[in-house]
């Protein structure tokens, strides 16, 4: 099954480990679908069945380095989903927002990099159009070019393009960043 | 010499044991149940076991090699281990990509406290046969393999990564790969990083000649995939293992084998302690028998080097070749960022280039926000302007002349010119 960005999924917190989830497969007896290695801009995924027609992805993506992981094929609330709720160390939504909302660029980027794989969960909440202007209009350059760089992850935003469009006269730095990521909206909004 | 234990010996009717003086109560036991010829075992008389060790010991020191004279201190080694080990009986056996057989051997001690040993072919290291205990682990080993597993990456849950060189140092992936030809626990078929499952058939359909297998090597087995490292894989006959050889950072060598862990682990314990390495328990004995003539260093001997460093170029060249042997575990190649906060450049390049090489976005980052060197800063910056980092896997230089990867951009051709 593909993975879309509305399925069930958690982000899980820096440093923790996916050992729980391994444990649970072990113990559910859950058979081993899929090992793909990470490729350069795709995560390294382990995909069990567990059941009929629902299986868990386990994500890593290292550009980011977060850890993900995905239900596919099971209703919201389901028994996987409330196990795995249980037993990760994931971050809330709410922390994620937080974090990328925060003073530190540090907490910023982890928080930023973390929205881009909740995907749909937060496409439509209302923190997020104040979240990436802030991040656009940060002064520092590190947190700037992330929020660009993973501006594709935010479309769902009607109000994106204008928000970096607004960038345009300001940022010299990220000047070229900044036309890419126009062109490629104007792409995607072209189909 | 080719194997005087050949088809026509297998078709022989049943042969007693009555040669075998001492002969343990459950070898009488075993050979009475036929339990092990249902499984394609087929029992030897004196003069069988007599040419069989004969087999076992040539196969091993070289007797009949084709490179050179026999190894007196394989010679050696084959006596102290085969000592007291009688061959008594020998199949099934596993074929190879062209269909040959290696036909295993069934070796027991004679006496009360006496085991039975599997040695699944004549080239397996005589410290690396399984003891098998006496009646149904035979049995069940017979059933682990034979045939051959069809494993897929799926159910090689395990993987070794050691070091084994810089490019510099030990050549390129051609003179590795002409070396592979003459390891004969590996199959003849490789495959490059563009497939994660042997693309080879388990054995040709007869009469395949070798333009057919020139032309299945280019057009398929040898598409590199430009998001992964370079790489080179084989499996391995017995067990299945993917036996692999990436090349990192334009410069590094690491061999990675993904197996099924192995119950054989006597085996490994006297495979250790015969070469003096520490591979994990559960490698499939045909492994060790693979990295044979490889030196390597293993993730925690360089990992203990890396605590113990103080000079910062040391630090950097470890920390390359750690990355190396990382990439593929989550916790530990994002672990690097914690060096970011080093204060020497030296490191940081080091950083970088891991950075560039695995797509380690988030190391950037923390490169440009600890402040490091002007140039590195400038370098890291032109990254986030260019909206991160392209795919840097691609070593045609590893290759040299090898045909049927993946095209190279512009940039490669004027470098060729």
């Amino acid at each position: 099954m593909t993975i879309a960005s509305s399925h069930w999924r958690r982000v899980l917190r820096a440093g923790a480990p996916a050992t729980p989830l391994h444990d649970l497969a072990a113990a559910e007896g859950w058979p081993r679908i899929a090992d793909e290695p990470r490729r350069h801009h795709d995560s390294r995924r382990l995909s069990w069945s567990a059941g009929a027609a629902v299986q868990v992805h386990l994500l890593e993506f290292y550009p980011h380095a977060l850890r993900t992981v995905v239900i596919t094929g099971e209703e919201p609330g389901g028994p996987v989903a409330t196990a795995l709720d249980t037993l990760l160390d994931h971050r809330t939504v709410d922390e994620i927002f937080a974090d990328a909302t925060a003073a530190e660029p540090r907490r910023i980027l982890a928080g930023l990099y973390a929205l881009t794989e909740l995907g749909a969960a937060t496409a439509g909440d209302p923190r997020l159009p104040t979240t990436l202007t802030r991040a656009l209009e940060h002064p520092e350059f590190v947190v700037r070019a992330a929020a660009l760089r993973t501006a594709p992850a935010f479309q769902a935003w009607p109000g994106l393009r204008d928000a970096i469009e607004a960038r345009r006269p300001l940022e010299t730095e990220l000047a070229e960043l900044i036309e890419e990521m126009l062109s490629f909206l104007d792409e995607e909004a072209e189909g | 010499m080719l194997s005087h234990v050949d088809d026509s010996l297998i078709r022989m009717s049943r042969t007693e044991l009555d040669w075998f003086a001492d002969r343990p109560e459950w070898l009488r036991d075993l050979h009475d149940s036929r339990a092990l010829d249902e499984r394609g075992v087929t029992w030897l008389d004196q003069n069988g076991s007599v040419e069989a060790a004969a087999e076992l010991r040539s196969g091993y020191a070289g007797e009949d090699s084709l490179t050179g004279p026999p190894d007196d201190e394989r010679l050696r080694a084959f006596t102290v281990e085969a000592e007291g080990k009688i061959p008594v009986a020998v199949g099934p056996s596993v074929t190879d990509l062209h269909g040959l057989p290696a036909i295993a051997y069934w070796l027991a001690e004679p006496g009360p406290a006496g085991r039975l040993w599997l040695a699944p072919s004549r080239d397996f290291h005589p410290f690396s046969w399984m003891p098998l205990g006496t009646g149904e682990s035979a049995i069940a080993a017979v059933e682990h393999h034979y045939p051959s597993p069809g494993l897929t990456r799926v159910d090689l849950t395990r993987e070794l990564r050691v070091f084994i060189g810089y490019r510099h140092e030990i050549g390129d992936m051609r003179d590795l790969e002409r070396a592979m030809t003459f390891n004969r626990m590996l199959d003849f078929g490789a495959w490059c990083s563009g497939h994660l499952d042997d693309p080879w058939p388990k054995t040709l359909p007869e009469g395949t000649g070798m333009l057919a297998m020139s032309a299945f090597q280019s057009d398929t087995a040898s598409i590199h995939d430009p998001g992964r490292p370079w790489s080179q894989s084989w499996r391995t006959k017995h067990s299945g293992s993917h036996f692999t050889l990436e090349v990192h950072q334009r410069d590094l060598f690491v061999l990675s084998v993904r197996y099924r862990p192995s119950p054989h682990l006597e085996a490994m314990e006297r495979s250790n302690a015969h070469n003096e390495t520490r591979l994990p328990l559960d490698l499939p004995p045909d492994v060790a028998c693979a990295m044979d003539g490889f030196v390597w260093a293993d993730v925690p001997d360089l990992e203990a080097d890396l605590a113990a460093a103080g000079n910062p170029a040391e630090i950097a060249g470890l920390l390359r070749v750690l990355a190396a042997l990382w990439d593929g575990d989550f916790d530990k190649l994002t672990g690097l960022r914690r060096w970011a906060a080093h204060p020497s450049h030296v490191v940081h390049a080091a950083l970088w280039d891991a950075a560039l090489q695995y797509n380690l976005q988030f190391l950037c980052d923390e490169l440009l926000l600890t402040g490091t060197s002007e140039q590195l800063t400038d370098m890291c910056a032109r990254v986030q302007r260019m909206g991160g980092f392209p795919e840097q896997m691609r070593h045609r230089d590893a290759f040299p002349g090898q045909t049927g990867t993946e095209p190279y951009d512009e940039d490669d051709e004027e470098e060729d010119e």
